[in-house]
């Protein structure tokens, strides 16, 4: 079965994640080791590799979920789809305070 | 270095005895007095957003009349498994208000123990994120209700206070929360911590810690663990602003920390590990790490790599290294930065309370000798939950005064000022060749080794000698030849295994059983010669 990602990829995953047996797309990668620490080895190692940089913004559970996702997200880094970080580019606190404060 | 004196409060503690003599102590007061001197501060910020102290205070009695309205009575338990989201802080806060218990549980805790939590506390209701409701349902024959409902009804608006009825009796020892710990024994138990007991502790503590209304404390930590909890209740002592992380996806945490500029971080060792390399990843990318004034570690010990890493990741930030046990909540904080002028120490007791080692035969022994480390004071909770036998064996009264010693089961010693050095479990000291072996001896002289990140021994058991485990890129014969180049001959252990990573628990401290499993068993991985 092939799959959409270069051996450099399933290397690194395996080398971070030694309970991976069979690396699928949807492979459950926190049900294979992928703890807290891990997932910062992985993110680390996967920007070395790639040369990139991922923003915070990709930084979330579902990207680091599964194998599929998370090549996705470094195909977006790659392809330049998305800004490179910039200082804060999330909604600040002061908004998300005035959407749980107006009661 | 040397500290300038903290806020302490006059040993003789004339405010806190106030506390300790004051029947009607509730736990909720830390979040009125500062809702109603600060209501628009900020109180807690998730990922979801931020509520400032009035809306808090706002969410606490709807969730109190929500409670009243599933028929929770005063002194019923609650059991509140919903992570370390704001939600848990109206939880926790309605239920006090309603007068009842509150029980936190890691949403981690697998349902074989999670069974025998529920059918120990008893409780009236549960509370649960919704992702594995119905399993957990299934655990229990009491209501268990989704983490989004709770959302919705504190979302809907404060309810009338009188909705919720009076907090409580004027009973002295009214409890406020049941808190399971992890221990060595298969069946869980929960310590009794009542109101006046939790408030006694959180102000203890907070005089050394001396948080400030300007503090943000981040809590990456389980809010479940009572190092997690009690950040709670030291941050609205002060009036601080508390930011939650989620304990499964730290990956942010960095960013999190300069986003919402936290000046407390709380650790655990894998924390502190993740921190440090975030925070050069951060400084690559942004020419400086945010400006964290203080770590806190407690629950498992930082090694010195730990505290260094984080001194030079975060420049200006100290190192406050603390002991304690569920029982009593805290028993020792050093100084700041302590872990250098005294490495390995713990720190002092804290103000009002006692800490003594005894030998085999509970008699005090003096500094410098290894014993049972035992505490008195004010902090001392009430017992475990349902558990006499086991009460009586650890919380002590004196036969004449009445005075409880807490035996705690942990080991070590004191130096001549009373600061305290932890050597481990009575199961973590052994003898080998004659020699006392400390577990945490042999782990502290591996981490020292350039290379090794995290090392954990297992005791002699079963007619096996002991055993070392290593995190890191040194090859375990050359990890040995190290030790013996720190320790006596007799202490290091005739093997070494260098794994990836220690299994931890929910908490973050190592899981020996676990690592036992994985060392003492053939490895299939291969692992462990390297």
């Amino acid at each position: 079965m092939t799959q959409p990602w270069d051996p450099h990829f399933e290397r690194l995953l395996r080398d971070v994640l030694p309970k991976l047996s069979e690396v699928t797309g949807d492979t459950c990668l926190r049900g294979h080791g992928l703890d807290s620490l891990a997932t910062v080895e992985l993110l680390l190692r996967l920007e070395e590799t790639y040369q990139v940089s991922v923003p915070d913004t990709l930084l979330t559970a579902d990207n680091f979920a599964t194998p599929a996702a998370l090549w996705a997200m470094i195909g977006e880094v790659r392809r330049g789809e998305v800004a490179a970080d910039g200082a804060d580019r999330r909604p600040g606190p002061a908004a998300a305070a005035s959407a749980a404060g107006g009661r | 270095m040397t500290v300038a004196a903290s806020p302490l409060p006059s040993p003789a503690g004339g405010a806190r005895d106030d506390v300790r003599l004051d029947h009607r102590a509730d736990v909720t007061d830390l979040l009125w007095a500062t809702a109603a001197r600060r209501p628009a501060a900020p109180a807690v910020t998730d990922p979801d957003g931020r509520w400032s102290y009035a809306d808090l205070a706002a969410a606490a009695e709807s969730c109190a009349a929500w409670l009243a309205g599933l028929g929770v009575r005063p002194g019923d338990r609650v059991v509140g498994r919903v992570g370390n989201v704001r939600e848990f802080l109206a939880l926790l806060f309605g239920t006090l208000r309603r007068g009842a218990v509150f029980v936190p549980v890691n949403p981690e805790v697998r349902p074989y123990l999670l069974r025998g939590v529920l059918a120990d506390a008893e409780p009236r209701l549960v509370v649960s994120v919704d992702a594995d409701l119905p399993s957990v349902a299934a655990l229990t024959p009491v209501p268990v209700r989704p983490l989004t409902e709770l959302r919705r009804v504190v979302a809907g608006g404060p309810a009338a206070p009188s909705a919720a009825g009076p907090s409580g009796a004027d009973d002295p020892d009214r409890i406020a929360l049941l808190i399971y710990t992890s221990g060595s024994t298969a069946a869980p138990k929960a310590v009794v911590s009542p109101h006046r007991t939790v408030l006694f502790a959180t102000r203890a503590v907070g005089a050394r810690l001396a948080y400030r209304s300007d503090d943000v404390v981040l809590v990456a930590v389980p809010l479940a663990f009572d190092y997690g909890l009690y950040q709670i209740f030291l941050a609205l002592a002060a009036g601080a602003h508390l930011v939650l992380a989620d304990p499964a996806l730290h990956v942010r945490l960095v960013t999190t920390i300069a986003q919402h500029g936290v000046s407390v971080v709380p650790v655990v060792p894998s924390l502190a590990e993740t921190l440090v390399r975030l925070a050069d990843r951060h400084v690559r990318r942004h020419g400086a790490a945010p400006p964290v004034r203080l770590f806190t570690n407690t629950g498992a010990a930082l090694t010195p790599g730990h505290a260094a890493g984080l001194r030079r990741a975060f420049p200006g930030a100290a190192v406050v290294p603390m002991f304690g046990t569920t029982e009593c909540k805290r028993i020792t904080i050093a100084e700041p930065d302590g872990d250098l002028t005294r490495p390995g120490s713990v720190g002092r007791a804290l103000d009002g309370t006692e800490v003594l080692v005894l030998d085999d035969d509970g008699h005090p022994l003096p500094a410098g000798h290894t014993g049972e480390i035992v505490v008195r004071g004010p902090h001392v909770m009430a017992g475990y939950w349902r558990a006499p036998e086991l009460t009586a064996r650890r919380f002590r009264p004196d036969p004449v005064t009445g005075t409880v010693t807490l035996h705690t089961g942990d080991y070590g010693r004191l130096d001549s000022d009373g600061h305290l050095y932890f050597e481990g479990r009575r199961d973590d000291l052994f003898k080998r060749r004659g020699l006392r072996v400390s577990a945490l001896e042999i782990e502290a002289a591996a981490c020292d080794v350039p290379g090794v990140t995290a090392a954990a021994v297992l005791p002699p058991a079963d007619g096996r000698d002991a055993e070392l485990a290593v995190v890191g890129t040194v090859p375990a014969d050359e990890v040995l030849h190290e030790l013996a180049g720190r320790l006596e001959d007799g202490k290091v252990p005739p093997v070494c295994h260098v794994l990836r990573e220690l299994p931890l628990t929910a908490n973050g401290k190592t899981d020996k059983r676990r690592l036992a499993e994985l060392i003492r068993r053939p490895a299939p991985e291969g692992e462990k010669t390297r």
